[in-house]
């Protein structure tokens, strides 16, 4: 459902996004806070880690969208599979946080703001319709995570790599929320 | 070897959004659909985007997919992964393609048209209704109970509720019990080819208050036999066209006697509206109506509907400038935040000028100007006002002023020198009965007054009798006819707009949430009434 050029869009604004990561991840959670000031007891109180691992879950997702039609037929490695990283991801949101489906639609709000802000004249009508299309299919297989099987693939193990170290610590000590 | 993903029912993921989910993945992926008995009655195989296989019974491929995303929704489904398909055949082609494609075969072929779907537990049948009876074709809203069973159909066309039947229930027995139906059922809603034809059961207003009539014992005759009843002194009859779902639907004289309590009401409107027709609410050719957005009381939701209605008449090809006269113009300075300092204040005040004020929104025909510094409130004066509102005329097709409640300082001000006002009131006992108080001062306001373009029922919550008596009240009274046909219904939508600092009604179809089309049809009955309405070509005789 995401065309090659909704990809290639995705993949060249991110490239603008990766210098400026740091304060973008900081702008997300300032409007997402701003948004729902009740969403700030989900997380820690020093969110920088919290800040990193959003980073680094959207530029897994950036790469794990580069790949061209051609190379469908290509095997991938589970625990670097899209689909799967996402649906263990929206699993563990549904399970531990007890998370909403509505609050997906928020953060969604807040990461095209952040988009917009950091991006200016590059964030255009197509790059806002090729973000919203993605994060509408992510949203839409994190809230079906609950569904999912767990140890089903690698990709709970896989999740802590892709997001970094502490997923899961975290999550058993601490209760809190976010993109692990 | 297969290995299990995920498994659950299509009564909370449709096959739709399964297949869009295991799409993004590059593993061979199995999905499966069991019958409520268990049996396995269809498997699709994906892998990075493509549906390898399709089978369902005797059918394969484009068939096969068809076939299970049209299929009951009460079954189950697994996602497993498995082992790679050995042959090399083509795919069936990517889900986009697919899904494309059976989209299109679906549009072309000469059954009705599915329009949208949804949980009741989401949208209440009356807020679909509500939604529905804006468009002009013929549609059909089909209510299933969580067991897939067809409860019953409703059917309308351009705000008229054509059909509704319900087992051995027609009528509105029928849409009574429909509306019953359990919040977790499911609606289909369809555009219908079928003919229409001279009949209909009345207008949704005029059906919820009949519903509301029935429910409490009172008269229950047919809509059309209450607009031969009705008295001369009375509206006559919607006339006929485009603009009949917009306008006021007549009462019964009794209906009258029972709101006597609203007199002075029903005086102010006999003064200074045309009980007999709408062409006075009318402004001389080229004149620009200003519209304040008026209340009896804090709380009606005046800023909402003025934002939410500006979004709906630029959207709708008009010039719009909305100008905050509110002390706590809180969404307004919040969308206009740190696009400019100066306000409407600043302007009356001789501190600023309106182009330096005035903020262009995303939507090219929408202006807004904020409210300002409230320190200058207390400079606030009508030649001020008179001032900016000419201004704010010179570049605008309608000028929307939305105010605090009453009428103190700047809105006061603002209100005195509008051309029109339009009343919202919350669907409470209380606001109804503030209305008679809110029309005497509107007419206090100067001589000759702002001329009332109509009332808007807002937060009209269904399920609460005394929000639904107040509808009675209001609309069986004699300010009734100015009632918009249209109320606003309770939604959350609104505190998610306000919390996001966004209009419900936003500048493209794709995220206007479905109570936000509301606005739309608002903003065609006011144009109506102000004489702007553009000329809809006539298509020849329905029948011929």
């Amino acid at each position: 459902m995401i065309t090659d050029e909704e990809k290639a869009i995705i993949k060249d604004t991110w490239r603008l996004v990766v210098p400026i990561a740091e304060t973008a991840a900081d702008l997300f959670y300032r409007r997402l806070f701003e948004l729902r000031p009740e969403y700030r007891r989900l997380f820690p109180d020093d969110m920088r880690s919290q800040k990193r691992k959003l980073v680094a879950m959207l530029a897994f997702v950036v790469k794990s969208l580069d790949w061209p039609e051609a190379a469908w037929r290509e095997t991938v490695p589970e625990e670097d599979d899209l689909c799967l990283i996402v649906l263990a991801l929206g699993r563990r949101h549904s399970e531990i946080y007890k998370i909403p489906d509505s609050s997906y639609d928020v953060v969604g709000e807040a990461l095209l703001w952040t988009l917009d802000y950091g991006l200016g004249k590059k964030f255009d009508a197509a790059a806002r319709a090729a973000w919203t299309r993605v994060y509408t299919v992510l949203a839409l297989t994190m809230k079906m995570g609950r569904l999912s099987v767990p140890g089903a693939s690698k990709a709970d193990e896989s999740l802590g790599r892709v997001i970094g170290a502490g997923a899961h610590g975290e999550a058993a000590n601490g209760q809190t929320a976010g993109v692990d | 070897m297969r290995t299990a993903v995920m498994e659950g029912s299509l009564t909370e993921f449709d096959l739709s959004s399964v297949i869009q989910v295991v799409s993004i993945g590059r593993q061979f992926t199995g999905v499966e659909l069991f019958d409520e008995a268990g049996n396995v009655v269809g498997t699709l195989f994906l892998k990075s985007g493509k549906i390898l296989e399709a089978r369902s019974g005797s059918l394969s491929g484009l068939d096969a997919v068809s076939t299970l995303l049209r299929g009951s929704r009460d079954r189950r489904f697994t996602v497993y992964r498995t082992e790679p398909v050995s042959d090399a055949r083509a795919p069936v082609g990517s889900v986009g393609e697919v899904l494309l494609k059976l989209m299109h075969s679906e549009a072309c072929a000469p059954q009705r048209l599915k329009v949208m779907e949804g949980s009741l537990s989401e949208f209440d049948l009356m807020t679909v209704l509500q939604v529905i009876s804006i468009g002009r074709q013929f549609t059909g809203v089909d209510v299933f109970d969580p067991a897939e069973r067809l409860l019953g159909t409703i059917e309308l066309k351009a705000g008229k509720v054509v059909s509704a039947r319900s087992d051995h229930l027609e009528g509105i027995d029928a849409i009574r019990r429909l509306l019953r139906s359990p919040r977790d059922s499911r609606f289909v809603v369809h555009r219908s080819r079928e003919e229409v034809g001279d009949r209909y059961l009345g207008s949704l207003a005029q059906i919820l208050v009949r519903l509301s009539d029935v429910d409490a014992g009172w008269d229950a005759a047919e809509p059309n036999t209450r607009a031969r009843r009705s008295s001369p002194a009375a509206p006559a009859a919607s006339p006929p066209g485009p603009s009949a779902a917009a306008q006021p639907a007549p009462r019964p004289p009794e209906a009258h006697a029972r709101a006597g309590r609203a007199e002075p009401a029903a005086a102010f409107i006999e003064t200074h509206t045309s009980p007999f027709g709408l062409a006075t609410l009318a402004l001389p050719a080229g004149d620009v109506p200003v519209v304040c957005v008026t209340s009896p009381k804090g709380g009606a939701g005046k800023t909402t509907v003025a934002l939410n209605l500006g979004v709906a008449f630029a959207r709708q090809g008009r010039r719009v400038t909305l100008v905050d006269a509110d002390y706590d113009g809180v969404l307004l300075s919040l969308n206009a935040s740190g696009k400019s300092t100066l306000g409407a204040f600043e302007v009356v005040a001789g501190r600023g000028r309106l182009p330096d004020a005035a903020v262009q929104t995303r939507l090219s025909g929408l202006r807004i100007v904020r409210s300002g510094d409230p320190a200058l409130a207390a400079s606030s004066s009508r030649s001020g006002w008179a001032q900016l509102l000419r201004e704010a005329k010179s570049d605008a097709d309608i000028v929307l002023v939305d105010t605090s409640a009453g009428f103190h300082g700047p809105s006061g001000d603002a209100c005195a020198v509008a051309t029109h006002a339009l009343v919202v009131l919350p669907a409470e006992p209380l606001a109804v009965r503030a209305l008679a108080g809110h029309l005497k001062r509107i007419e206090a306001l100067r001589d000759p007054p702002p001329r009332v373009v109509g009332i808007v029922l807002n937060m009209l919550d269904y399920r609460a009798r005394a929000s639904v008596g107040a509808l009675h009240d209001l609309c069986g009274g004699p300010s009734g006819p100015w009632v918009f046909d249209i109320p606003i219904a309770r939604s959350t939508a609104f505190m998610d707009a306000v919390a996001r600092g966004v209009p419900v009604c936003r500048g493209d179809r794709d995220t206007t949430p479905t109570i936000g089309w509301v606005f739309e049809m608002l903003a065609s009955g006011i144009l109506e009434r102000l004489g702007l309405a553009s000329t809809v070509a006539d298509e020849g005789p329905l029948l011929g």
